[in-house]
């Protein structure tokens, strides 16, 4: 479908067409299942619940948060930014199951104080290595996506898994290339906190196991 | 600062967007049919929150006073800078929040209606792990930023407290707890009675004492968990 086509479906479902709601609504899902799973399959593995209702409890949250409050949180996207209509509520969900999955009290490890020194001279390659190897950086990028708000995370989207040059992302995002350097070095510094409470979470786990 | 941890990340990343996540396949066919009813159901039955716009009456139009000469106007405006400093100055508490109440209150093996709306006031369920749907609004539009927590309380005095920092609660006020309930507070079997605190964000209650004490908006419902 094209975005000309998007523009029309979300115009009509959010005036009130009931077919047009049910369309839109019936995509969006697709859209948000696909990016649930993935965070229903690495943040709920061990807890003994049936996954499929996870994600379907999980899409149905998020589609009610998109529609709710007359569509607002649907109204924001703005084809003419260069993103779908289906990346945009993938974005959105991204940002806000990792939230509903910790129950809206936030990752107790992710929020431990960490000594600004440990942050500053931390070795990312190392610290990168480690949470490869134990298959922690799922739970890490959930952690740091529930403290992203939408612009962070289209500007994640955009620098660092679309590489985009800061020029383009400067323009794409209307901000100036130093905004864009400052945001960047700023998200730096949020993946590296919660990269360094995970890392110590996990060996604090492995402590009480040998010890416990 | 090195680029290594963030480029492990966005990799990763990169490799779930390609991959085809098995779990998707949850809302195919009639499970998917069956959600948008369970969405169109819930999104239909709340309620409206946005207040209507209406064409100004012409007969209450209100006249402006003529302009006032630049000398009244600056001691005028340096009076009400005087007022709004000391206005400012000292603290106040925020203001009351609107009346709560519970729309919808459902999960785990039964729930027991109240005598008076109609909405449940008690959830039995097997187990901590069980599914809760608890949704709330505001009487009216609130106006300011909440904080929700969850003070769970036995009939021996024994009390477990939940702030619910990262809940979404909408423009109008409103929000839902919805999930398993050990993931917002965690309890033991047995009988407990559930209370969702709703306050200020600036002055919600930190701890356990302080919930069961205050004078807080708070929403009772009875939890019956299951011996495992």
């Amino acid at each position: 479908m094209s975005e000309l086509d998007d523009v029309e479906l979300v115009r009509l479902a959010l005036g009130g067409d009931a077919a047009a709601r049910r369309e839109l609504a019936r995509r969006l899902m697709h859209a948000v299942a696909r990016e649930v799973s993935f965070a229903v399959a690495r943040l709920s593995k061990s807890e003994g619940r049936d996954p499929k209702q996870e994600v379907r409890d999980l899409v149905h949250e998020v589609l009610l948060g998109l529609f709710e409050d007359d569509g607002k949180a649907l109204r924001r996207w703005d084809p003419d930014r260069g993103r779908s209509l289906e990346s945009f509520v993938q974005l959105i969900a991204r940002r806000r199951v990792p939230r509903m999955l910790s129950g809206g009290r936030g990752n107790p490890w992710a929020d431990a104080p960490i000594d600004p020194t440990v942050i500053e001279t931390a070795d990312d390659a190392d610290l990168a290595q480690r949470l490869e190897q134990r298959d922690q950086l799922d739970q890490v990028l959930g952690a740091v996506y529930s403290r992203m708000n939408e612009r962070d995370h289209e500007l994640f989207d955009l620098v660092f898994i679309k590489e985009l040059a800061s020029e383009t992302v400067a323009e794409q995002m209307e901000m100036t290339r130093g905004a864009v350097n400052a945001w960047a070095y700023r998200v730096r510094k949020l993946a590296r906190t919660v990269a360094i409470a995970a890392d110590g979470q996990s060996d604090r786990t492995k402590g009480t196991a040998r010890h416990g | 600062m090195g680029d290594e941890l963030l480029e492990a990340l966005a990799k990763r990343q990169r490799e779930l967007d390609q991959a085809e996540p098995a779990l998707a396949g949850a809302v195919e066919g009639d499970a998917g049919e069956a959600l948008l009813d369970g969405l169109f159901a819930e999104l239909d039955a709340q309620p409206e929150t946005k207040p209507k716009k209406s064409k100004p009456d012409p007969e209450k139009v209100v006249e402006l006073p003529k302009r006032r000469s630049p000398v009244w106007a600056a001691a005028a405006a340096l009076v009400l800078a005087a007022a709004l400093l000391l206005w400012f100055a000292r603290p106040t508490p925020p203001p009351a929040l609107p009346e709560y109440r519970a729309l919808s209150v459902s999960g785990g093996a039964a729930a027991v209606r109240g005598e008076h709306d109609g909405v449940a006031s008690e959830l039995q369920l097997h187990s901590q792990r069980d599914t809760v749907r608890l949704e709330f609004a505001a009487a009216k539009p609130v106006n300011q930023a909440v904080r929700v927590s969850l003070l769970a309380r036995r009939p021996s005095g024994a009390a477990v407290f939940a702030p619910l920092d990262d809940l979404h609660v909408s423009d109008s006020g409103s929000f839902r707890i919805r999930g398993p309930l050990e993931r917002f507070i965690r309890l033991s079997e047995g009988q407990w009675t559930l209370e969702v605190i709703v306050a200020p964000e600036s002055h919600a209650p930190e701890s356990a004492d302080e919930a069961a004490s205050g004078d807080w908006q708070r929403v009772p419902i009875e939890v019956i968990i299951a011996a495992p």
